[in-house]
């Protein structure tokens, strides 16, 4: 035996006597705590879903040579009972689902369906062309109180993605073309339009990957097109809306420092201040009430909340906030609100893994500089601001709440 | 007469460092991975009539601790909604002696893919069928990313012996 393996050997005895196993009742007691804690299943394989559509390009822990596409690597085991994965709102009463319903707690067993509400409380089944061969990967994409956009894999296909259109509420169908020479270009970001990734499996577009940028899916034809003018920042492959303007992070190319700018209409950007050059940034959160902005840096490993800064000049400068070592919240879950009256954001439990189960909600009410933990006017995390406000989810207890003005909060009916 | 609790609680002596060290490959972090496996030994205690009927129960639990690890470290990267490559540092635990982590730092320095293999071959102690199914790619690629890994560790290890 080679001197290396002795010390592969050596080390590997070194490791196993360093884990402890704990007690077989420890097991068998977290088996029982498992069983009531089955909804966090669904908080795990909504977010899986989310990531699998939303982040095309994820890769795994072995780094990118490793990359295996989403679909295969979503969790094996998934709740049986069904559960919403995907959910969005035009507004307090137009509102599409995804529900998925598992009967073998496999992925292969999943199928998933289209609901719809018009009126925030009672949901109605949604005919789609092709649904009996959805899995869990089905994106859905809210144009507006009765138009939504429906992209699911070709069955059978690998790669090839198809898109649906309906403008009545589900109606009726149309397929639009997403193959890659379909993509057009736009100056600008249409009323009521939503940024993508440019870089996403479902356009075909992996092979641009290292250009990033930012499609617009464009209401009344549903058609995925380039947005020409983005502000000069590398990585800047992700909007974010904040009261109606849109928020783009990115690297500035001269010195590698993160910089915020933020748009209307996506026909001029305003770029701001360099904000800082920490790596350990993966993305940003953005609110903006009157005119003052808010601008989280959250951690890439942990979403920790890495720093936050204030402009009142419409992002033109930016002041870091000065916050005590440690002070709460320390991570960030989804977005921020700013509402006259404070800035809200949502933080993960302390010491867990990074769970979007029971978040805990803080308020600031000097401008960011100190928080208090407050009771959520809300369930769940700040998932996403929507056309007409704010949509606040509780994927683990499949509960959902939607606010026009952040202030006020009205808890929506979600589909059983 | 073995009882399913002691058909279980021998599965979980004889296998649950093994499983840690698997899983490791994964989070490259032992405490992670520790947490893990335990999670992936519940889901077994509750469904043990299948776990019985599997060919390998300790494949099937090892393949449940895996598919956790990776949905947790996707569930991480998701809320951040941005993507950048990042290779977790894995960190020796504390009472590691001097040359053992001489060692784990120069497998630290593996590229990922070479990292793995080594992991989940030499310190997990699987054999390389094993392996290639977990990694997904074939048997005779799995053997040449342990030889290039031998080499590179070999190599980088007698280069810090030369610097004494």
């Amino acid at each position: 035996m080679s001197d290396l393996d002795d010390q592969l050997t050596g080390l590997r005895e070194n490791l196993r006597d360093s884990v402890e196993p704990p007690g077989l009742r420890d097991v068998a007691d977290r088996a029982t705590r498992r069983r009531v804690r089955n909804r966090m299943m669904i908080a795990a394989a909504v977010a899986v879903v989310a990531v699998s559509v939303a982040v095309p390009l994820l890769r795994g822990p072995l780094g990118p040579d490793d990359y295996v596409p989403p679909a295969t690597n979503l969790p094996k085991y998934l709740p049986t009972t069904p559960f919403i994965s995907t959910l969005d709102f035009a507004d307090a009463r137009h509102g599409f689902a995804i529900r998925q319903t598992c009967p073998e707690g496999h992925t292969d067993s999943c199928r998933g369906e289209l609901l719809a509400t018009s009126d925030g409380r009672t949901w109605r089944e949604v005919r789609v062309p092709q649904m009996g061969s959805w899995k869990l990967n089905v994106n859905l994409i809210v144009l507006g109180p009765s138009e939504i956009v429906v992209d699911h894999p070709k069955p059978g296909r690998n790669g090839s993605w198809t898109r649906l259109h309906s403008t009545d509420g589900g109606r009726t169908w149309r397929e639009v073309d997403v193959t890659p020479s379909a993509l057009s270009s736009i100056d600008h970001i249409p009323a009521g339009a939503q940024l993508i990734p440019w870089c996403a499996s479902y356009l075909g577009t992996t092979d641009q990957c290292a250009e990033a940028g930012l499609g617009v899916v464009v209401p009344g034809t549903a058609v995925t097109a380039r947005l020409t003018v983005l502000p000069p920042l590398k990585k800047a492959n992700q909007a974010m809306r904040a009261n109606g303007r849109w928020w783009v992070a990115g690297r500035d190319p001269q010195t590698d420092r993160w910089t915020a700018a933020s748009s209307t209409d996506g026909r001029t950007w305003t770029a701001g201040d360099l904000l800082t050059d920490d790596d350990t940034i993966g993305g940003w959160a953005f609110a903006t009430t009157g005119s003052t902005s808010y601008a989280a840096a959250v951690g890439l490993q942990d979403a920790g909340l890495r720093g936050l800064y204030r402009s009142t000049d419409g992002g033109q400068s930016w002041q870091l906030i000065e916050r005590a070592a440690g002070a709460k919240p320390t991570t960030i879950l989804g977005r921020m609100v700013a509402t006259p009256d404070g800035l809200l954001i949502t933080s993960s439990r302390e010491g867990e893994l990074i769970d979007t189960s029971n978040p805990e909600t803080y308020r600031s009410s000097d401008g960011g500089r100190t928080f208090e933990r407050v009771s959520a006017r809300f369930p769940g995390y700040l998932d996403r601001d929507t056309t007409a406000g704010y949509l606040a989810f509780d994927s683990d207890r499949q509960r959902s709440a939607f606010s026009a003005d952040g202030v006020k909060w009205r808890e929506l009916s979600l589909p059983k | 007469m073995v009882t399913d609790e002691d058909w279980f609680a021998q599965l979980y002596e004889h296998s649950f460092r093994k499983l840690v060290l698997a899983t490791y490959a994964m989070t490259s972090d032992l405490g992670e991975a520790e947490e893990i496996t335990q999670e992936a030994f519940a889901i077994a205690y509750g469904r043990q009539g299948r776990l019985a009927a599997a060919d390998s129960p300790e494949a099937w639990v090892r393949t449940v601790a895996l598919n956790l690890a990776r949905r947790r470290l996707r569930r991480r990267t998701m809320l951040d909604r941005l993507l950048r490559p990042h290779r977790a540092e894995p960190q020796p635990p504390a009472d590691t002696t001097s040359e053992h982590l001489d060692l784990h730092e120069a497998i630290r320095t593996l590229p990922a893919e070479q990292r793995a293999v080594v992991v989940l071959h030499y310190l997990a102690d699987l054999p390389v069928d094993d392996i290639a199914s977990i990694v997904d790619c074939p048997v005779g690629t799995v053997k040449s990313r342990l030889s290039r890994a031998r080499a590179a560790l070999a190599t980088q290890l007698r280069t810090e012996v030369d610097h004494v």
